[in-house]
């Protein structure tokens, strides 16, 4: 006759699940990441940044001069996941309808007509908005309702995008003639905005050596069955009220009109981040806390974040144009507070 | 589930390790501020040493570290964020005292069971164990230095003083003894040996117990010597003052019967009197009546018979001129010992109350003298007559009297002591006036050879010092 499990027993196996759950999205983190660095050299920190915009939920603005591998970070990964990657390339010509699909008109074999949905390349599970600024405002919006909301409508029919989603749009910041910068409303959705930097001497040596032979690097596919299961995880990670209010002290300290606010904020700035800048940093900072072992977030990993997370929310005023003052400064000024 | 116990634990050791070496720093500048106190108060009047006792400021400022070090980390909150931020523990101890009690999540418990076993095995004092802040604790040597050497000074200065101090104390102590067997007989005495006494206890913080003993026995002096007589327009502003309430009295004022007047004055209450004397002294402008009308209680009618020119019931006053007079030869035997470089063999007891023969240093300069050594700034001092020539108001520059058998004209050089204290010419420059005169008449007039040089040499004696 079979005994129930007593209580205590019952709380060793959740904990023993907990801890291997655990360990699964360690090993998938650090498996995508060997696997994307067969192709990508250095760039590791955008990796990562890239893997925890992935597995937070969130999506993701790079930024970077032409050729330093904003496209080819975003295949790898679709690839090392095994997802189905979608590529639009973003001109001004570009409608709408291009980019989230459009109802077509068809005819059964009754001679019967009528409208039928054909999806567009938005319905795919990682996204690549390629020079995303090139394209017009209306066309950009078109991104909107599907990165916030997971959905596109369409003729008052609403089309869920598959999960996971996730868009990782480039932008180039030189040659801006003819582009059109991102609306605020579509930057702060955006969980991080990466900037892509030029590789080292070394870096450029592996480069070569990996792209001008015959034979370039073939990579796996990490299965990934558990990959809701894990991303419930990163966000069941607890925070204590006194480490969220790193959080808050650094948004707040973006408010030129808020009493914590840094001087150059005060100053410089007209708008400051958002509550959505809090939520990406509450969120990146839980999936460190996983990375390093951690069940609970720590004010490092908070900081950690700061400025991928913040520097594309703020919004800073002509005399801080006209002064040269960049988001990222204010961003400092504001890690440097007291914690 | 509660906070758990092992972190408590390691909370308490943090609190404790933090305490102490908070304590180390508050008390390194709590000491540092009460040596400045204390070297400040030291270098400061005697009165303010006595009010700053170095124990109770090293003990206070002890206790002002421990309170704010104790008060410093009281939150188990704050210690937790210290012990966080010296250990690098990632906010462990913060979240494990952070994390609601009610949240049970399966990720809460991992957390809670990670904090604490991280803080079993955290060895705290690793982290926190306290070093003395030596670079802050050097600055207490600066006023450890101030304080010794100022403290060597005074045992030097003191060790100086101590012939000094013991021959004042000893002058103090026998005019104490002639007081106090005076007192018998006036006990107005009595308040003159309780000053006396003070005197001789407040002698050990002096820096100049001499000229301290030389100087409180001038007040006295000053205090004890006769007054001069009323002035006939005193006595008729005196007696318009209480001619209402005492007709009898204000007759026998403006009558000239002293005696009868100085009898109904000691029968009368002192405050009545002295309102009298300041409404006398109003109408004349008169300064000397005011000071009269200012003395306290009975000294009012005493001083007020004296100057009625009395004698029975206020007899007393030769008792008085009799301490005047063994006052000053105390003083000239301390002086006079201190002038042929005896200083600090004090006055001989067997010389009370008997003139010695002046020496001839003090035939050549009187001590005292103006210009002198030992000038205490007052005209009655040593050398003089035992009644000080003090004028009238009204006839302050000459003084009326008799000689033998003709009257007298007499000029009065003022000095502080009299009823004006402050002396309206520089000694100095009126001896240069007057030296030319005095040495033509010493040469010119008829005055007898063997006593020429006397005079010769009393007004080298009283030419001003270089």
């Amino acid at each position: 006759m079979p005994v129930a499990p007593s209580s205590s027993q019952i709380s060793e196996s959740a904990n023993e699940d907990l801890e291997n759950r655990a360990a699964e999205f360690r090993e998938a983190f650090e498996r995508l990441r060997t696997e994307m660095g067969k192709i990508l050299v250095g760039q590791e920190d955008v990796i990562r940044s890239v893997l925890t915009a992935f597995f937070a939920e969130g999506h993701a603005l790079l930024e970077g001069a032409p050729g330093l591998g904003k496209t080819a970070i975003v295949r790898t990964l679709a690839a090392a996941a095994g997802l189905r990657f979608s590529r639009i390339q973003f001109t001004p010509d570009l409608m709408p309808s291009d980019i989230i699909g459009t109802n077509l008109i068809i005819e059964d074999q009754h001679g019967t007509k009528r409208f039928q949905f054909e999806p567009g390349p938005i319905f795919a599970n990682i996204i690549l908005a390629d020079e995303v600024n090139r394209a017009t405002p209306k066309t950009q919006s078109a991104l909107l309702e599907a990165m916030q909301e997971r959905q596109v409508t369409i003729a008052g029919q609403q089309h869920r995008m598959p999960r996971p989603f996730l868009v990782l749009a480039t932008q180039n910041p030189i040659e801006m003639e003819g582009t059109y910068p991102l609306p605020e409303a579509q930057l702060d959705r955006f969980l991080l905005k990466l900037n892509v930097q030029y590789p080292g001497a070394d870096e450029l040596h592996e480069i070569l050596n990996r792209t001008t032979r015959e034979h370039f690097p073939v990579i796996s596919t990490v299965p990934l069955e558990n990959l809701e299961s894990l991303r419930e995880l990163v966000r069941a990670v607890p925070v204590v009220r006194e480490i969220e209010a790193r959080a808050v002290q650094l948004v707040l300290a973006t408010h030129p009109e808020h009493s914590e606010a840094v001087p150059l904020a005060r100053k410089f700035v007209r708008y400051g981040a958002s509550p959505r800048g809090a939520q990406a940093l509450i969120l990146c900072a839980k999936v460190s806390a996983l990375l390093d072992g951690r069940y609970h977030v720590a004010k490092e990993d908070i900081d950690m974040w700061a400025l991928p997370a913040l520097r594309h929310r703020l919004i800073i005023n002509f005399e801080g144009e006209a002064e040269g003052i960049t988001a990222e400064r204010v961003v400092a000024e504001a890690l440097a507070l007291p914690k | 589930m509660a906070v758990d116990g092992i972190v408590l634990r390691q909370l308490r050791e943090a609190r404790r390790w933090l305490t102490l070496q908070q304590f180390l720093e508050y008390a390194v500048w709590t000491l540092l501020a009460a040596l400045g106190v204390l070297v400040i108060s030291r270098m400061g009047p005697p009165q303010a040493q006595a009010s700053v006792p170095v124990s109770a400021t090293i003990v206070i400022s002890i206790a002002l570290a421990f309170a704010g070090a104790f008060w410093r980390w009281k939150s188990a909150r704050v210690v937790a964020r210290e012990l966080d931020t010296r250990a690098r523990t990632k906010d462990r101890f913060l979240t494990a005292l952070d994390l609601p009690t009610s949240d049970e999540s399966l990720l809460s418990d991992a957390a809670r069971r990670e904090t604490s076993s991280f803080a079993a095995r955290l060895r705290v004092g690793d982290y926190l164990r306290p070093r003395l802040p030596w670079r802050n604790a050097l600055w207490l040597l600066l006023p450890l230095a101030a304080l010794g050497l100022i403290e060597g000074l005074k045992d030097w200065r003191a060790a100086q003083l101590a012939p000094e101090l013991a021959s004042a104390r000893q002058l103090l102590e026998q005019a104490r003894n002639v007081a106090e067997r005076k007192a018998e007989v006036d006990k107005e005495f009595k308040q003159v040996a309780e000053k006396l006494k003070e005197a001789e206890q407040e002698l050990a913080e002096s820096s100049e117990p001499l000229r301290e003993a030389l100087r409180t026995l001038a007040e006295l002096e000053e205090r004890l010597s006769r007054p001069s007589e009323l002035s006939g327009a005193e006595k008729s502003a005196l007696a318009d003052a209480l001619a209402q309430n005492h007709a009898e009295l204000a007759s026998d004022l403006r009558a000239g019967r002293n005696a009868e007047a100085a009898r109904t004055v000691a029968q009368l209450d002192p405050a009545e009197l002295a309102k009298a004397l300041e409404q006398a002294a109003r109408h004349l402008e008169s300064r000397r009546l005011r000071e009269l009308a200012a003395e306290e209680g009975q000294m009012v009618q005493v001083q007020l018979g004296v100057m009625l020119g009395t004698s029975g019931e206020f007899g007393k006053q030769d008792g008085r001129r009799q301490f005047v007079a063994t006052l000053r030869e105390m003083k000239t035997g301390l002086t006079s010992t201190a002038r042929d470089g005896q200083k600090g063999a004090g006055f001989n007891p067997s010389q009370r109350g008997e003139k010695s023969p002046p020496s001839g240093a003090e035939q050549s300069q009187p001590a005292g003298a103006p210009g002198s050594e030992m000038d205490l700034g007052r005209g009655s001092d040593l050398g003089e007559e035992a009644e000080p020539l003090v004028a009238q108001e009204g006839s302050e520059d000459f003084l009326q009297g008799e000689i033998g058998d003709g009257a007298s004209l007499v000029q009065l050089f003022r000095a502080a002591g009299g009823d004006d204290p402050q002396a309206r010419r520089a000694y100095r420059s009126a001896y240069q006036v007057a030296a030319p005169a005095a040495l033509d008449a010493v040469n010119q007039e008829n005055i007898p050879a063997g006593s020429r040089l006397l005079v010769r040499r009393y007004f080298e004696s009283i030419r001003p010092k270089e």
